[in-house]
C-alpha cells in the first residue's frame, strides 16, 4: 500500500493539508492524480492574512508539506484490502502490477533467499503483509504489537475533537 | 464469473482505483468565471478565465495582482493591488486554483475557529 | 548476490526477525528502500520547517513520502530542559520536506523526557514561533549584507533547518 494509494482510497474524506508556505487547507477530498495534485470541496483555506471559505480548490501536489488524514483511514483501506485478498490471488496480482515498481522491489528483496518468499513473515518479502498489520498486532509478540500497547499507555490521550490546534 | 461475483469485483475496482494520470480538474466549468490563483514565489492573482490547456497554462483577463508587504513577502496586502490586464499563466508555476464565486472571507483570522470535523 | 547464497538466512528453513534484519544489512541501500526495515516501527522525522514528528511508519514510496500512524509532534527546548507534545493521528508527509528520519528505540525514548519538564503545546508553539521569527529577521539582514558583496544567501521561512 503506497501512500498515494492510501490517499486515492481516501476520496470523500475530510483532511487537513499543510502547504509548504505554512498555509493550511482543510476540506473534503474529491480527486487525486499521479502527482498528488488534489481537488477538494468545501474548503477552509487558512493563511496568515485571512481565513477563506471556498466551495472547491485545485492544489498542486508539489506544494504540499504534509496531509493530516482521518485516524481511521488506514483501518478503512486495510479492510477493503482484506476483502480483496479473500477474493483470490489473481486479483491481488493485478493490483500489484498497477502499483508499478513494487513487483520489482519484491524481487530484489527476495534475491538469494528463495525460501523467505514462503515465510509469510517480514515486511520485506511480501508487500501484501505490510498491510495486514492487524494480524500482526493480534499476535502480540511482534515488535509492532508491543509498541502499540506501549505507545497508548505512555502518550497522552488523543485531544478531544475540535481542540487540536495547529 | 457469476453475477454476484462480478458485482463484488466491480465494487472492489471502484474501491481500489489507483491515482489518475489524466487531469483531475475540469477547467471548462470556470470558463469566463473569476478565479483566484496562487503562484510559485507567493504571488496571488485573480482574473477571468478566458482559456486553458492540458498543462494548466491559463489565460486570464482583467487580472488583478495583490501586492505583498515589502519587508515580509508572505504577507499579502489585500488593499494594495495592481492591474495586469490580459495575462498568460504558466501551468508549471501554478500552485492553487479556486473559483472566486462562493468564496467567503471569515473576517477575523486571529480568532481560533472550530469546525464540525474537529481537526 | 552470490555471497548471500551461503548466508545463514538463506540456508535455514525458518528465520527469525533478527536474522532477517541481518540479512537485509548485507545490502547497501542508498535509496529510499533503505527505510524498508523501519516499516511498522516507530520512527522520528525532522521536517524542513523544523517540526519533529514521531510515529509508526506504515508505508512509503520511492519519493520517501511517508504514512505515519499514531503520530506525535514534539517540540524540544534543550537549553531550558523543556518539551511539549501533541497527538496528530495519521500523517502523510511528502518526502521532499523530510530532512532526516530514523528509528526510535521505544524502550529508551521516554527516559530523557522524564528528566524534562513538559509544557503545554500551545506555549511551546508560541515560543518556537517567536524564535523562528527572530532567526528569520537575522538571516534576512545577513542576506542583505552578503548581497552587497555579491554573495547569495538563500534563506526561506519554510526551510530553516
Amino acid at each position: 500500500m503506497l501512500p498515494l494509494y492510501l490517499l486515492t482510497n481516501a476520496k470523500g474524506q475530510r483532511m487537513l493539508i499543510e502547504l509548504k508556505n505554512g498555509e493550511t487547507i482543510e476540506g473534503q477530498l474529491t480527486n487525486v492524480d499521479n502527482w498528488m495534485n488534489l481537488t477538494l470541496a468545501n474548503v477552509t483555506h487558512t493563511s496568515p492574512n485571512e481565513i477563506l471559505q471556498l466551495p472547491e480548490i485545485y492544489l498542486r501536489g508539489n506544494f504540499i508539506k504534509y496531509i493530516k488524514l482521518q485516524d481511521d483511514i488506514i483501518e478503512k483501506v486495510k479492510q477493503s484490502n482484506v476483502q480483496q485478498q479473500s477474493q483470490g490471488h489473481h486479483q491481488n496480482r493485478d493490483f500489484r502490477r498497477r502499483q508499478g515498481g513494487r513487483r520489482d522491489n519484491d524481487r530484489r528483496f527476495n534475491q538469494g533467499g528463495g525460501q523467505r518468499r514462503h515465510e509469510g513473515r517480514g515486511n520485506y518479502n511480501n508487500g501484501g503483509n505490510r498491510r495486514s498489520y492487524g494480524n500482526r498486532q493480534a499476535e502480540g509478540n511482534t515488535a509492532m504489537g508491543g509498541f502499540v500497547q506501549h505507545h497508548q499507555t505512555t502518550s497522552q490521550q488523543p485531544t478531544p475533537l475540535g481542540q487540536v490546534q495547529y | 464469473m457469476s453475477e454476484s461475483e462480478k458485482q463484488t469485483h466491480n465494487q472492489q475496482k471502484k474501491k481500489f482505483e489507483g491515482p489518475k494520470r489524466e487531469a483531475i480538474v475540469d477547467l471548462s466549468k470556470y470558463q469566463d468565471e473569476k478565479i483566484r490563483v496562487k503562484l510559485m514565489g507567493g504571488r496571488l492573482v485573480t482574473g477571468i478565465l478566458k482559456g486553458y490547456d492540458q498543462l494548466m497554462n491559463l489565460v486570464l483577463d482583467e487580472t488583478v495582482e495583490y501586492m505583498r508587504d515589502e519587508e515580509d513577502d508572505t504577507i499579502i496586502l489585500k488593499e494594495k493591488t495592481r492591474n495586469l490586464g490580459l495575462v498568460v499563466i504558466r501551468g508549471t508555476m501554478l500552485l492553487t486554483l479556486s473559483p472566486l464565486s462562493g468564496a467567503e472571507i471569515i473576517s477575523n483570522p486571529y480568532e481560533p475557529y472550530d469546525n464540525e470535523e474537529g481537526f | 548476490m552470490p555471497e548471500n547464497r551461503n548466508s545463514p538466512a538463506a540456508s535455514s528453513s525458518k528465520i527469525t526477525e533478527g536474522e532477517a534484519d541481518l540479512y537485509l544489512d548485507q545490502y547497501n541501500f542508498t535509496t529510499t528502500a533503505a527505510i524498508v526495515g523501519s516499516v511498522d516501527h516507530k520512527i522520528f522525522v525532522l521536517l524542513r520547517d523544523g517540526r519533529m514528528l514521531f510515529g509508526i511508519l506504515r508505508t512509503f514510496d520511492q519519493y520517501a513520502n511517508l504514512i505515519l500512524q499514531h503520530c506525535v509532534e514534539r517540540i524540544y527546548f534543550t537549553e531550558e530542559n523543556k518539551y511539549a507534545e501533541t497527538d496528530r493521528g495519521v500523517f502523510m508527509v511528502r518526502g521532499e520536506n523530510v530532512v532526516m528520519l530514523g528509528e526510535v528505540d521505544i524502550d529508551k525514548e521516554d527516559k530523557p523526557l522524564e528528566a524534562m519538564e513538559r509544557i503545554s503545546f500551545d506555549e511551546a508553539t508560541a515560543i518556537k514561533q517567536q524564535r523562528d521569527e527572530a532567526r528569520f529577521k537575522m538571516e534576512t539582514r545577513k542576506g542583505k549584507q552578503l548581497a552587497q558583496y555579491g554573495l547569495i544567501h538563500d534563506f526561506h521561512k519554510s526551510d530553516i533547518y
